[in-house]
């Protein structure tokens, strides 16, 4: 095994990743369309999209959890250089190279077993581990994620929980055989804004602490910015602007995600209406013809009629439109 | 902190259970605690009333009764149980395996327990019978086999609600195989349900039995059971009420303490009722 990955390479590199979904009496629809996105050791890299835009199928899809008639049809993803797609079992992958923040943190746990054997299943599954040392590493995990009485609230079961100590919890569990990469998705969209904002500091603080890298699965930009290092941001499938934080929001180039950044809602100024997005996201199995975002796009113009390349304009900053 | 003292969790459990216990305890200890010999007859006191000597009265045979139902229960608990245990273990096997293949295994798996369950279970049970022959042990395998598909649909019902459940994509994402999903995280949400199931199912095999030995198909006299003194009781109805009464009430009593210890079990085992 290779600790430190090939040189120049990052922790996971995704390459020109396309998912289809096929369709009994339809032709197959494209879910993802050549994606690729790369994350480096110790980096935390948001990948930000509305729903259906194809980004929690693109994290599904490198630790081998696509739905039944979704499959992987081009592409290369790389996990410290080994193939993820082809070959290779990736249940051996799941949860010790690379473990995933479930979405709906309330229903994410078993509600007929305690907190402390759910965080210590992955210890017990990956083995090697005494019972007693296992109760140990459960008490340690559930302290590291700032649960108040960790020892005694182990033996507690989810509905005793909170909504944010569940997701406590269940990102107890991702550390639990300490991955150097943890997909999280949309691990905040089932708490309120106060819990989001905890649970976000703790990501932070446990990326500090271990040097895991996330990849951080969202909707809301606003979010992603205040703690990621890059930012992917995806459209209909495809990446169509990536860069650094500052690259992203200092210097937007595509308008999708400037329109995006309008749409947050901001406490100044208080607007009649909340600014939206006119239009609603392409469906997969639509046939669109050059740019996907180009309906919806208030600069669009004659050459948006042929399907944009994804540019680089200086170092890691590349976006994916004609006018920009 | 969990209140062990919440009227509305666990008070059918705590009037019921005694009484369970208590029919439970007496199948246990039936030779210690019975008076007589159960086989013993004596025509100097048949047809008695109920009395001091005779608290139950005496058959036609001039059998002590209550020593003819305390023994009884032993038949009706040992049925109970293994038919109970056989019918729970088949259909839970058969539900998992149903709600997790899904599919052409689940179609053919279930169509057949549809096939098993469109005749009436009486009836099932005197065909079975009628082909075993008759015995306790064969009644058991007959009553057990009655219920494996209701138990089987139970198990694939909840088995199928909890297949659904985010809680197993997350195992799955930390790398818990399919053997431990099934057993560590698909069971245990299934056990609640089918230990409530188990309670009510019990009381109807009691029940069963004593109907098939009320038809001369299970314990055959003088072996007593519930269902054979009835019977036997149902000549002398006008002399002797209470040949048949006091097995009917232990019956009664039994099947309805069970129902209502199976809904005190719900109550109880859902966690998601404690406070």
């Amino acid at each position: 095994m290779t600790d430190h990955g090939h040189a120049g390479e990052g922790l996971l590199e995704v390459e020109g990743l396309t998912i289809v979904l096929r369709h009994r009496h339809r032709p197959p629809a494209t879910i993802a369309r050549d994606v690729s996105l790369r994350v480096n050791a110790g980096e935390i890299v948001g990948l930000i999209g509305e729903s259906g835009s194809g980004k929690t199928m693109t994290a599904k899809s490198l630790i081998g959890l696509l739905p039944d008639r979704m499959e992987v049809v081009s592409g290369h993803a790389r996990f410290r250089g080994r193939d993820l797609l082809h070959g290779g079992d990736p249940a051996r992958v799941r949860g010790r190279d690379i473990a995933l923040i479930p979405q709906d943190a309330l229903h994410a746990l078993n509600p007929v077993k305690t907190i402390g054997w759910q965080v210590g299943e992955p210890l017990q599954v990956h083995g090697g581990l005494r019972q007693r040392r296992i109760a140990t590493v459960v008490g340690d995990l559930l302290e590291r994620v700032h649960i108040p009485d960790a020892r005694r609230r182990a033996v507690d079961y989810p509905h005793q929980f909170s909504g944010g100590m569940q997701q406590r919890a269940l990102t107890a569990m991702a550390l639990s055989m300490e991955p150097p990469l943890i997909l999280a998705d949309e691990p905040t969209t089932a708490l309120d804004v106060t819990i989001q904002a905890e649970i976000i500091d703790l990501i932070g603080e446990l990326r500090d602490a271990t040097g895991a890298s996330f990849l951080f699965i969202s909707h809301d930009l606003a979010l992603v910015s205040s703690f990621c290092d890059r930012i992917y941001v995806m459209y209909a499938g495809e990446i169509v602007e990536s860069g650094t934080r500052d690259a992203i929001f200092s210097h937007t180039r595509h308008p999708y995600t400037r329109a995006l950044i309008g749409a947050a809602p901001r406490l100044a100024g208080n607007p009649e209406r909340l600014p939206t997005i006119p239009g609603r996201i392409p469906q997969p199995h639509e046939e669109i013809r050059g740019c996907r975002f180009r309906e919806r796009c208030p600069e669009a113009g004659a050459a948006c009629g042929e399907a944009p390349r994804l540019d680089t304009a200086d170092g890691d900053h590349a976006f994916r439109c004609w006018y920009a | 902190m969990i209140r062990w003292l919440n009227w509305r969790r666990y008070g059918l459990v705590t009037v019921t259970l005694p009484v369970v216990a208590l029919v439970f305890l007496a199948a246990a200890l039936a030779p210690v605690i019975a008076p007589y010999d159960p086989f013993e007859l004596d025509v100097l006191v048949m047809l008695q009333g109920p009395g001091a000597d005779h608290l139950l009265g005496t058959d036609e045979l001039g059998r002590d009764i209550l020593s003819r139902v305390i023994h009884a229960s032993r038949v009706s608990i040992v049925v109970g149980l293994v038919a109970v245990a056989i019918g729970a273990s088949g259909g839970v096997l058969i539900g998992v395996l149903a709600a997790h293949f899904g599919g052409a295994v689940d179609s053919v798996l279930m169509r057949f327990m549809e096939i098993v369950f469109c005749f009436p279970a009486i009836l099932l049970a005197v065909i079975l019978m009628a082909n075993l022959g008759t015995s306790v042990l064969n009644a058991m395998l007959a009553i057990g086999i009655i219920f494996i598909p209701g138990f089987a649909r139970l198990t694939r019902a909840v088995a199928q609600t909890v297949q659904r459940q985010p809680f197993l994509e997350a195992a799955i994402c930390l790398g818990v195989g399919p053997l431990r999903l099934v057993t560590r995280e698909i069971l245990p949400n299934v056990i609640g349900p089918v230990l409530v199931e188990a309670a009510v199912a019990f009381s109807y095999a009691v029940l069963l039995e004593s109907a098939l030995s009320f038809l001369g198909l299970g314990a055959q006299p003088p072996e007593p059971s519930w269902g054979n003194m009835i019977n036997t009781g149902r000549g002398f109805i006008d002399q002797a009420p209470w040949i048949s009464l006091a097995p009917g009430a232990a019956l009664f009593v039994t099947v309805f303490s069970f129902n209502l210890l199976g809904d005190g079990l719900r109550d109880v085992l859902d966690p998601r009722l404690h406070d």
